[in-house]
Parts: C-alpha cells; structure tokens; sequence
C-alpha cells in the first residue's frame, strides 16, 4: 500500500509538535495506517514534501494557505479524535 | 534526562494550586520554577512568552493543558520539565482549549532523550484518568501519588 507523508508542525519544532508526533507515530503504529510521519517548523511547511499536514488547531489557518490538506488536532492527547481524524484524511486522498 | 516519568517528574519540579491572574502570569511563574529546578536561564521565560505572543497559543495542547517550551539555545541548562496547576484557570486565547488549569515547562534539547521523555509525558496524560486525577490534587504530594501510581502500575505490565 502507498504510503502518505505527513508533517507534524509547531512554532519551534521542539515542544507539542514533538508530543504530537509521538502521539500520531503511537496511532499510526496501533492501527497500521499507511502514513509515515516527520516534524518540523511552521515555517519549513511550505517547503517540506508532505502530502499533508497535521497540526493544533490554531496553527491550522496558517498552514491552510500552503495548499495542502490540514488536519487540525484540538486535543493532542485524544488517541480517538486523532484516529478518527487520520482516517478522514486517508479516506479524502482515496476518493 | 531519563524516560523515566518518576524520575523526570521530581518533586522540586511539581507546583499545585497555584494562583496567577493571567497567562503571562502563568508563563513568568513556570519559568520561575524552571530556574529554580536547575532546568533553564530566566531569559527561557522570555523566549516561551514572545514565541506565544508571536505563534499564537499553539502551545496549549489539550483542554486545559499548556506545554510552554522556547528554544533549546534559548537558555536551556538541562533538559528535563516542571509541572503546575492553578487554582483558577486563565485564558490563553486559543480557539477551543482554554481555560488552562494545567502547565508544563518544557526545557527543550536537541538529542533523543528529550523525544523519549515527551513520549512518556505524551503516553501518561493519554492515559485514561491521568488528567482527572491531577485535576483532584489537592497538593504537590497528591500530584507526585499520581504519577508514582502510574509509573507503578506501567512497570508491572
């Protein structure tokens, strides 16, 4: 199966893009979703090769402007709404 | 910096109920504590409160919950966190999170044990009931019973 590039982003690169990933890596693992994931800063978004972005949802109006599909996470410690929210996007790229 | 949660979350890290009137209040007294636990200069203080005055309150991760952190050449000593609650809420403008009532301090490096040890923080409070039992500390020895608890009960599976 091909697998979908995601970049994790925050302002610095060190904090809670950091646990998002380790959170995300954690439910991509559990659920054996095609997505491989890497983090970064928001301003290397644009540049960056991901087929999508994942991000809290503050950060998401920025990242929006780039062009590619966002996924907003308001709670980065919710396993479920970020599966769920995994699964959307997955779903959105295969229709 | 271990990936230990006990052995990160020491009790000189840990403050409970504390009273600050806004979220450059809660930014000034985490910053404080960092430096006094050894983990960063006071010029981190700085550096976490311009990053969310100019990225916005990204940095408020979950309902109720900040993880305030600058950048590791920006006065970090040692890698590592402190913990505060607040005994009443502030708003740190984020669209759906606020009010915050919990807080980290995160002295942000550059190496893997600092990945390791976001994880583990990241895993805790994913936990189910991690956040309500912090929530019902009424000190810092009942916060510190929390994560031992955990940690015990993480070591035994």
């Amino acid at each position: 199966m091909e697998k979908y590039r995601a970049l994790v982003v925050c302002g610095t690169g060190m904090g809670s893009s950091m646990l998002l990933k380790v959170m995300v890596d954690r439910v991509v693992m559990d659920n054996k979703l095609p997505i491989s994931i890497e983090s970064d800063v928001v301003a290397a978004a644009k540049s960056s090769s991901a087929d999508f972005f994942i991000a809290g949802l503050d950060l998401v109006p920025t990242l929006e402007k780039i062009g590619r599909p966002v996924v907003g996470i308001k709670n980065m410690i919710d396993r479920k709404e970020i599966l769920e929210k995994l699964q959307n996007q997955l779903d959105a790229f295969l229709t | 910096m271990t990936e230990n949660l006990l052995e990160m979350l020491t009790p000189d890290r840990i403050r409970c109920n504390v009273r600050v009137a806004d979220w450059k209040e809660a930014v000034a007294f985490t910053g404080k504590a960092m430096e006094q636990a050894g983990l960063a200069e006071s010029r981190y203080t700085t550096a976490m409160r311009e990053l969310i005055e100019k990225e916005g309150p990204y940095l408020v991760i979950a309902p109720g919950i900040a993880l305030l952190h600058a950048r590791p050449e920006e006065g970090v000593l040692k890698a590592g966190f402190v913990m505060i609650t607040l005994s009443s809420p502030v708003n740190f403008g984020h669209s759906t999170n606020d009010p915050v009532w919990l807080l980290f301090g995160l002295a942000a490096a550059t190496d893997k044990s600092h990945v390791q040890a976001l994880s583990e923080l990241a895993l805790f409070l994913s936990e189910p009931g991690s956040i309500d039992a912090l929530r019902n500390g009424k000190n810092e020895e009942d916060l510190m019973e929390v994560i031992r608890e955990y940690s015990t009960s993480k070591s035994n599976k």
